[in-house]
């Protein structure tokens, strides 16, 4: 074989690699973007595209209407109780987790990652059994007068349950990586457990801690199947955005429906920008620039005293 | 402040981390806690910090029975990994011990700036205290823990391996300025290490820990001079080990001179590199004799590794444990001669030489 007809073939196959690798990484991508388009992009445009479709006074009457403000209320108090109780669990049960060792330290592990596996409607009804009026708890509870099944209560509670572990979750490996000597030291310098939580722990924890609460957030507005089980649809009064979508849609008012889905969808964007910018802030990138700034800041300072 | 433990106990499941430690520092000295690892040095260091208590026994801080108190704020500790607060600047750090204490005992703001500076000019820092601990060097950051917790103004300074993660110059240049700042500041302070040449520089008394218990205790030079048993011999620097010689099961010599060995445990004696001399052939001071076989050059001396003659009254061994061969298989003696003595006479591998016990 002479010189020029191999250096012909290896330039034939490697023809053929690069077009090989071109055509599979195009074949992928094109698969990729159909999933994207046909299971979220389409879909949650025409949410967008539906809920105008009667034009932007009709889409806002939808959205001020009494029930779906009631409704809009009533979801962001019951998301905010949860995101509240899932900060605060989240909090204590990432430092004990991380800086004591117990027994059942393992097991409490993985049930706090519990309620994210086990189906919203089953806490609905574990919830309806157990405090509804012939529940064994709710027995108890309905002599003193409150009502937590089909009343906000309900609704409140199964929420905390469901979004509990969110922060936790994000918690504990970010406290685990930093380690307790910083603690440890606070300690040994004199700090009482409230200072060194608000003066070490807090602030290192912050953006892990950002990240769990928008997180829990933004389960806790669009949890639908325990909320369907629990409230009971009195309009007004236990209805939640999730319920109200579903309410107006069963009821034809399909324009009404998506005008308060595209709030969902709000919700959604929103959680995706903070989470991005949360990422930037913690980004290694971000610690490094930030330090190299600081060192330019510093030698300035040095060369003009 | 006077620091006295007595009869420390310590625990571990069946493991005995500690066994019945009693010692004294005396007000304002340096004494250090030497060992291998696991023989039980920062045990005692965390005992006498409070973060860990006793099976039994008692710590006293002049002569206060504090073992089982948890309040230790005469007591200031550093870590090996210094456990600087890195979100803050390295003011705030130094500052920090000052601004948690109770509204009623904490010194103004303007008190707090003006000693966290005093403590920073002491670790010659001071120009650093805008910078965040990320910024500045290891030396420098194991500088800022300690200002940190002198900020404090303890009465006894507990250091564990204070300089353990540093590189070997900074380690060395750290321990003479530490040793300096000692001087001046004249705190009691504990030290624990592994490093046997840090031990020495920059103690006053050095307590020799091996597996849990207290070996020796005494100046650098005594426990170095006078070790009291095998054990401090051979963990404080090379030593070459003989046994005696045995010839038709007859002992041909027990030891070259009684004066000459200090310890003569189960028959063996201990000489140090450097006590080694040199001698002619014919010399009348020749214990020994051999060949060079190796010549290795360490700065301001020369160490020589000599094989023994089988003429010879003693077989050596290495101190060495791991490498150390069968006894009378290498029969290798180290010897350390001054790099004047080396440059006038000139040894070389093969030479053979006498050696002398000084």
């Amino acid at each position: 074989m002479s010189h020029t007809v191999k250096i012909r073939t290896i330039r034939h196959s490697l023809g053929l690699l690069a077009k090989k690798i071109i055509s599979n990484r195009t074949i992928l991508i094109v698969i990729s973007i159909c999933f994207l388009l046909l299971l979220l992009v389409i879909p949650l445009s025409s949410i967008v595209v539906l809920g105008l479709s009667k034009g932007l006074d009709t889409f806002l009457g939808h959205i001020n209407s009494p029930s779906t403000q009631f409704s809009i209320g009533l979801t962001v108090l019951v998301s905010l109780a949860s995101v509240i109780a899932s900060t605060l669990f989240g909090v204590f049960a990432a430092w004990c987790i991380v800086h004591f060792r117990f027994w059942g330290r393992r097991m409490l592990q993985s049930i706090i990652e519990l309620p994210i596996t086990i189906s919203p409607i089953i806490v609905g009804f574990m919830f309806t059994l157990l405090y509804g009026k012939y529940g064994y708890l709710g027995n108890i509870i309905e002599n003193t007068g409150i009502t937590i099944i089909f009343s906000w209560p309900g609704l409140v509670l199964t929420n905390m349950a469901i979004t509990l572990p969110y922060v936790a979750r994000t918690l504990i490996p970010a406290m685990e990586s930093l380690g307790a000597d910083q603690e440890r030291t606070a300690r040994l310098l004199g700090a009482n457990g409230v200072q060194i939580f608000f003066r070490i722990t807090l602030p290192r924890i912050k953006w892990a801690l950002l990240y769990g609460i928008i997180l829990a957030m933004a389960r806790g507005v669009g949890e639908y199947g325990a909320a369907a089980v629990v409230s009971g649809l009195v309009r007004n009064k236990t209805v939640t955005l999730p319920l109200q979508v579903d309410i107006y849609y069963s009821e034809y008012q399909s324009v009404a429906a998506f005008a308060c889905a595209t709030l969902f969808l709000f919700v959604s964007f929103i959680t995706i920008v903070s989470k991005k910018l949360i990422d930037i802030q913690n980004s290694p990138a971000k610690r490094i620039s930030k330090k190299i700034v600081g060192r330019i800041d510093e030698s300035r300072i040095t060369t003009y005293t | 402040m006077k620091v006295e433990l007595q009869h420390i106990h310590k625990k571990y499941g069946a493991y005995s981390a500690l066994t019945d430690i009693s010692f004294e520092v005396p007000e304002g000295t340096l004494l250090s806690l030497l060992g291998p690892s696991g023989c039980g040095k920062t045990t005692l260091l965390r005992i006498i910090s409070g973060l860990e208590t006793p099976d039994a026994g008692n710590v006293f801080l002049d002569g206060k029975d504090i073992t089982n108190i948890g309040d230790r704020s005469k007591v200031g500790f550093v870590f090996q990994h210094y456990a600087l607060f890195q979100h803050m600047r390295i003011f705030d750090n130094v500052a920090f011990g000052l601004q948690v204490k109770p509204a009623h005992i904490r010194p103004s703001k303007k008190e707090i700036e003006e000693r966290v500076h005093e403590v920073l000019a002491l670790v010659q820092l001071d120009n650093q205290s805008k910078k965040y601990p990320s910024q500045l060097s290891g030396g420098q950051q194991q500088r800022v823990a300690l200002a940190r917790v002198l900020a404090i103004q303890p009465r006894v300074l507990l250091l564990d391996e204070p300089f353990g993660a540093l590189d070997a110059n900074v380690r060395r240049s750290l321990r003479r300025w530490l040793r300096d700042l000692h001087e001046r500041i004249q705190i009691t302070t504990i030290l624990v290490t592994h490093d046997q040449e840090e031990a020495l520089e920059i103690s006053d008394n050095v307590v020799l820990l091996n597996q849990g218990v207290l070996e020796q205790i005494g100046s650098p030079q005594q426990v170095y001079e006078q070790p009291s048993n095998h054990f401090v011999y051979e963990f404080l620097g090379q030593v070459n080990i003989f046994n005696p010689r045995f010839h038709n099961d007859h002992l041909v010599h027990y030891t070259p001179d009684g004066k000459e060995s200090p310890i003569a445990h189960k028959g063996h004696f201990y000489v140090r590199p450097h006590d080694i001399e040199i001698v002619l052939l014919d010399s009348k001071k020749k214990k020994a004799q051999g060949v060079i076989i190796r010549t290795s050059f360490v700065a301001e001396k020369v160490l020589l590794q000599i094989r023994l003659d089988e003429s010879s009254p003693f077989v050596a061994r290495s101190s060495d444990k791991k490498s150390s061969k069968p006894d009378g298989q290498e029969n290798l003696v180290e010897a350390s001669i001054g790099l004047r003595q080396w440059r006038t006479y000139n040894y070389a591998v093969g030479d053979k030489v006498g050696l002398s016990f000084s």
